[in-house]
Formats: structure tokens, C-alpha cells, sequence
């Protein structure tokens, strides 16, 4: 199954990597280590190079804006012949954030999903709304906003990418953005 | 640009199948849990370990410090490099 499992990673990190890259320049690091107990089965951590948080270069009258990515993910044995590997998440997160990078990372949203980490205490895809941008009314409980999970669908690195640049005056440091965030998956 | 690539990375170490964006940089396993020990300690003065036993605790629910949800992200991988 080597062969073909990393196939399928490639397959799976390719879109991911080039839409991610399409608004940063700093490296993307992936790892890559045998599954323990399944045979030609493989795991991969994928995160930005000189992290946790990279900035992205922005309007200068929105300030400083930063993106962190991490995710970890398998490959494992499908279900089907005709399908003999399948990638299976287990852990994915996009950040957004401001400030200044030397004091303060201010988190503005979070999208979170662990579908197979049996210990997540959510299994689904949610959001959270960072802490710095609720009325200080609102952090209070029961409501404490910012620990809320809101529900969202599986969240894309191509659709993460297009709302930062899109509602957030991120810019693009490649001429075929729009190109990649097709191939990742988002409509034109 | 081509990224460079860690002194320990081989040939080997690559899918030779794979059509990854030049700019990716593959580490090795242990490379990896070096690089995740460095960056917990620095940002939240522990160890990985302690981290990750904090964290399945539930110790971090308040999200005070987004930091710790991004690196919860590794915990997968970390664990599975742990166990070997």
C-alpha cells in the first residue's frame, strides 16, 4: 500500500499546500511516520514553517494579520477495492489573528475539526469567535461566547484562504490565486 | 525557490510519487517532535507531554490562549510518533 498511500497524501496535501501558499511565502513542513499496527499505513502532521503563526501581508490600515494551520492526518485501507487508501483527517485547524506578533497574537476566528480524534470532546466542524473581539458583556456565562462551538461544515484550506482575502483585505503573493483556490475546491 | 531541505533528509524520505509544491519541507519523524517540543516550550513553558495531558484533561476549555488549539491540531501526529 506504500506506494499508493503516499499518493493519496500527496493527493490530499497538494491542494491544501498551494492554496495555503497563495497568501504566505514561508515554508510548508510535512512529517510523515508509519501508522503503528497497520501495515504500509501512514501518518502526516502538516504545519507552516517559522510558526506557530506566519503573516500575511494586508491593507496596512487593517493592521497586522497572522494565519495558523496545523493538521494531522492518516492514511489507511479503504473500504473498497477500488479504492484500496483512504485519507482520513484527524485533526484540522485554521486560525486567524491580529496584533503585533511581539506582545500579543489577538485570535479573530478559529475553525476546528476532529473527526478522528477519539478524545476530542467535539467531533464535529465548528468555529470559534476569538476572545479579544467580544464585548466583554458577552464573555460572561452562560453565554461566554468565545468558548461556543459554532457549527460549520468542513472548513477548506481554499475556503479559509478566500475569506481572509476576501473579508479581510489579505493579498494575494501569487500572480494564479484565484486559479488554486479553484483547484482547492471552491467555486470561481 | 526551492526550499532547503533538513541535512537528514534523503532521497528516501520523499514519496517518489508525490507532485508537492516545491516550497514544502519534509522532516523526518524525530525532526518533527524536536521542532513541536522546541515550540510548546517556548510558548507555553512545558513540556509536549505535559501539554498533551493537560490538554486531553480538558485544561485549556477556557481559550484564553488560542495558541493551545493550534497545537492540538499536532497531537495526532505526535502521538503517533511517540508510540513509533
Amino acid at each position: 500500500m506504500s506506494h499508493s498511500a503516499h499518493a493519496a497524501l500527496s493527493a490530499y496535501t497538494t491542494p491544501i499546500i498551494r492554496a495555503i501558499k497563495t497568501i504566505i511565502r514561508s515554508h510548508v513542513i510535512v512529517s510523515i511516520n508509519p501508522v503503528p499496527d497497520v501495515p504500509g499505513g501512514l501518518d502526516a502532521g502538516l504545519h507552516l514553517a517559522a510558526g506557530p503563526y506566519v503573516e500575511v501581508k494586508t491593507d496596512r490600515s487593517r493592521g497586522h494579520l497572522w494565519i495558523g494551520c496545523r493538521q494531522s492526518v492518516q492514511v489507511i485501507p479503504g473500504n473498497h477495492a477500488g479504492d484500496p487508501v483512504a485519507v482520513s483527517i484527524s485533526s484540522v485547524t485554521y486560525q486567524l489573528l491580529a496584533g503585533d506578533g511581539r506582545t500579543r497574537f489577538d485570535e479573530i476566528v478559529a475553525y476546528h475539526w476532529t473527526p478522528n480524534d477519539p478524545t476530542a470532546k467535539r467531533s464535529w466542524p465548528h468555529l470559534h469567535i476569538g476572545s479579544a473581539f467580544i464585548d466583554p458583556a458577552a464573555r460572561r456565562e452562560p453565554l461566554a461566547l468565545h468558548k461556543a462551538h459554532f457549527l460549520t461544515g468542513p472548513a477548506s484550506a481554499a475556503g479559509f484562504v478566500r475569506m481572509v482575502i476576501e473579508e479581510f483585505g489579505v493579498q494575494p503573493v501569487v500572480a494564479d490565486w484565484q486559479e488554486r483556490l479553484v483547484e482547492g475546491g471552491i467555486s470561481s | 525557490m526551492r526550499a532547503r531541505t533538513p541535512s537528514s533528509q534523503t532521497d528516501d524520505d520523499r514519496p517518489t510519487d508525490a507532485a508537492f509544491e516545491p516550497d514544502v519541507v519534509y522532516i523526518s519523524p524525530d525532526e518533527w517532535l524536536v521542532l513541536f517540543e522546541q515550540e510548546v516550550q517556548e510558548w507555553l513553558g512545558i513540556d509536549a507531554a505535559e501539554f498533551v495531558r493537560r490538554y486531553r484533561a480538558g485544561a485549556y476549555e477556557e481559550r484564553e490562549n488560542s495558541v493551545t488549539e493550534l497545537f492540538a491540531a499536532s497531537i495526532p501526529f505526535y502521538e503517533s510518533v511517540i508510540r513509533g
